[in-house]
């Protein structure tokens, strides 16, 4: 079975109660920020050793478990793999004869192309793992009101920014309902033959493929549904709403965020 | 009051030979009623939902809601007044946290904080969720889902509640409780109950069924009334009780089945009656 609600968990909200989950949500998008343009500014191995014991921190307080994360990412790992495969065997062909380690036509590898795949891999695990982080430790409300907050004088620019917000929070919402739909398509197929467990990459690929259309058609039917919904709820627009949660950084949220940021910039110029 | 005055709606509007979805339905609602409607798919009991929440607007007719006109212009004073719960508690709860869920229609009143909180708590108490208020939504059962959907629409303060088929997807028993929840906070709060239901054995428990076919109402009585008119239901495909059914089928065969059969009990009752007067018996 594909069993996509274990082995995905982005977009996912997990409940711990711990230190990170009761921070500031605006202090937490700010570190995750902080940590994502580390992201682009780290460009060696020993960058990323030293960020390292900073991500495993920020998982082990989260107290979500490490088991749970790594299931959850395991579909994200292996289309990073097959990614970064075809970045090693398409590497440009301008390096020095020395380093290739092996060649057939247009195919190679080289430890210029292994070293190049392994930093964007650790760019991208970093992406993912951060903003994964975010999402697990920050309910939706906490969210939306902290991506309102930081974004909020871009308003004056006339960007509708409350409402790209909840755009966004309901994209991140939809995640869980969209993988549980799809979880029954593919039950219901399964129970007339096709198997989604069986055959090759390809072949199962394929397979999930023809799951596209219905998952869209009653993505069309549910996002309709919940414009009703939210109308008759006397949803319209950002500006006429007030807040039942108010937020409040602590001087903890704070040192917290400066703590990162200072292990960034430690990270970058070594 | 809602009041339907010869509101006819049809979804393509100005094509001739096209049957409208809703044909000159009069009706009216008093505050505080609780009204049961029934019909087949297709009979305009989805539309007439849309309608009273201003999600639609009349073609023909005019319909208006403690005085207030269901038109565009008027459409968010309609639904300050009528909240709405529908099928899919997934399509309709927006946030991942029961309580900040609940929050959310009164937050878009822009209603200040003590109030939002106020509602929120009263409404969460009332659907009997306080010790879930800080779960999350996809983590409960459908039944609670549902809960927390009326939840959020009575925080609205709604002085009508329409319930658009929202027990479809629940276990029966499940369904049957959340119905008697609503029945008991309508009768607490003085607020008027539409409940659009497949169900006949929700149907019974309001005092008024209104029963729809092909965009008109063809029978509009007390449910015991209802009931009784076996033929012309399933003539419009609906089901009747089970107990009602039989009582029907019984007192065509000539066996004096007295007074109104809505359930079993009832007509034990009345079998008991029959057996007693009988004389062979």
């Amino acid at each position: 079975m594909l069993e996509l609600q274990r082995n995905v968990i982005f977009g996912q909200f997990v409940e711990t109660g711990s230190v990170v989950h009761r921070m500031d949500a605006r202090v937490k998008i700010a570190a995750t920020f902080v940590l994502i343009v580390a992201s682009f500014l780290i460009d060696d191995f020993l960058g990323f050793a030293v960020v390292l014991p900073l991500l495993v921190a920020i998982g082990v307080v989260s107290k979500i478990p490490p088991g749970y994360v790594l299931r959850g990412s395991q579909i994200f790992l292996a289309f990073l793999a097959f990614i970064l495969a075809f970045q090693v065997l398409f590497y440009p062909a301008d390096v020095p004869e020395s380093s290739y380690l092996w060649r057939w036509g247009i195919l190679s590898v080289s430890t210029e192309g292994l070293h190049t795949a392994g930093i964007i891999a650790l760019r991208v695990i970093l992406l993912y793992y951060v903003t994964t982080m975010l999402m697990l430790t920050t309910s939706l409300v906490d969210l939306t009101n902290g991506l309102e907050l930081i974004f909020g004088p871009l308003q004056r620019l006339r960007i509708p920014v409350n409402e790209l917000v909840l755009v966004f929070v309901i994209a991140i919402k939809f995640v869980p309902i969209f993988i549980e739909e799809m979880e029954r398509l593919a039950r219901a197929q399964t129970a007339r033959g096709l198997p989604f467990d069986e055959g090759g990459a390809i072949t199962r690929a394929r397979r999930i493929g023809r799951l596209l259309v219905p998952i869209f058609i009653s993505g069309f039917a549910r996002a309709d549904t919940l414009t009703i919904a939210m109308n008759t709820r006397s949803y319209r627009g950002g500006r006429h709403r007030t807040k039942l949660r108010q937020m409040r950084a602590s001087p903890s949220d704070w040192l917290a965020l400066a703590l990162v940021i200072a292990w960034i910039l430690v990270a970058w110029k070594v | 009051m809602i009041e339907l005055d010869n509101v006819s709606f049809s979804y393509r509007r100005g094509e001739p030979d096209v049957v409208p979805a809703l044909r000159n339905l009069d009706l009216k609602i008093e505050s505080g009623q609780l009204v049961a409607i029934i019909g087949q798919n297709g009979s305009g009991k989805s539309t007439l939902v849309k309608l009273l929440t201003a999600v639609l607007y009349p073609t023909e007719g005019e319909i208006r809601i403690d005085g207030v006109p269901v038109d565009r212009e008027h459409q968010w004073d309609v639904r300050r007044k009528v909240s709405v719960v529908f099928q899919d508690p997934d399509d309709q709860l927006i946030m991942n946290r029961v309580i900040d869920d609940v929050a959310f229609g009164p937050e878009n009143l822009g209603l200040p904080r003590d109030e939002i909180a106020e509602r929120v708590h009263s409404s969460v108490s009332m659907l009997g969720l306080e010790d879930i208020g800080s779960r999350l939504i996809e983590d409960l059962s459908s039944g609670q889902k549902q809960r927390v959907a009326i939840a959020g629409a009575l925080a609205m303060s709604p002085l009508y509640l329409i319930l658009d088929e929202p027990t479809s997807l629940l276990p029966v028993p499940v369904a049957m409780r959340l119905i008697s929840t609503v029945r008991d906070l309508s009768l607490r709060e003085n607020m008027g109950v539409l409940h659009v239901t497949h169900s006949m054995y929700e149907a019974v428990l309001f005092e008024r069924v209104v029963v729809m076919d092909a965009g008109r109402v063809i029978l509009d009585a007390p449910p015991a009334e209802v009931f009784r008119d076996v033929d012309k239901l399933r003539e419009v495909g609906l089901d009747v009780p089970l107990a009602a059914s039989l009582a029907h089928r019984l007192r065509a065969r000539g066996i004096p089945i007295e007074g109104d059969i809505l359930n079993t009990a009832d007509l034990r009752e009345a079998l008991d009656a029959a057996l007693k007067s009988s004389p062979s018996g």
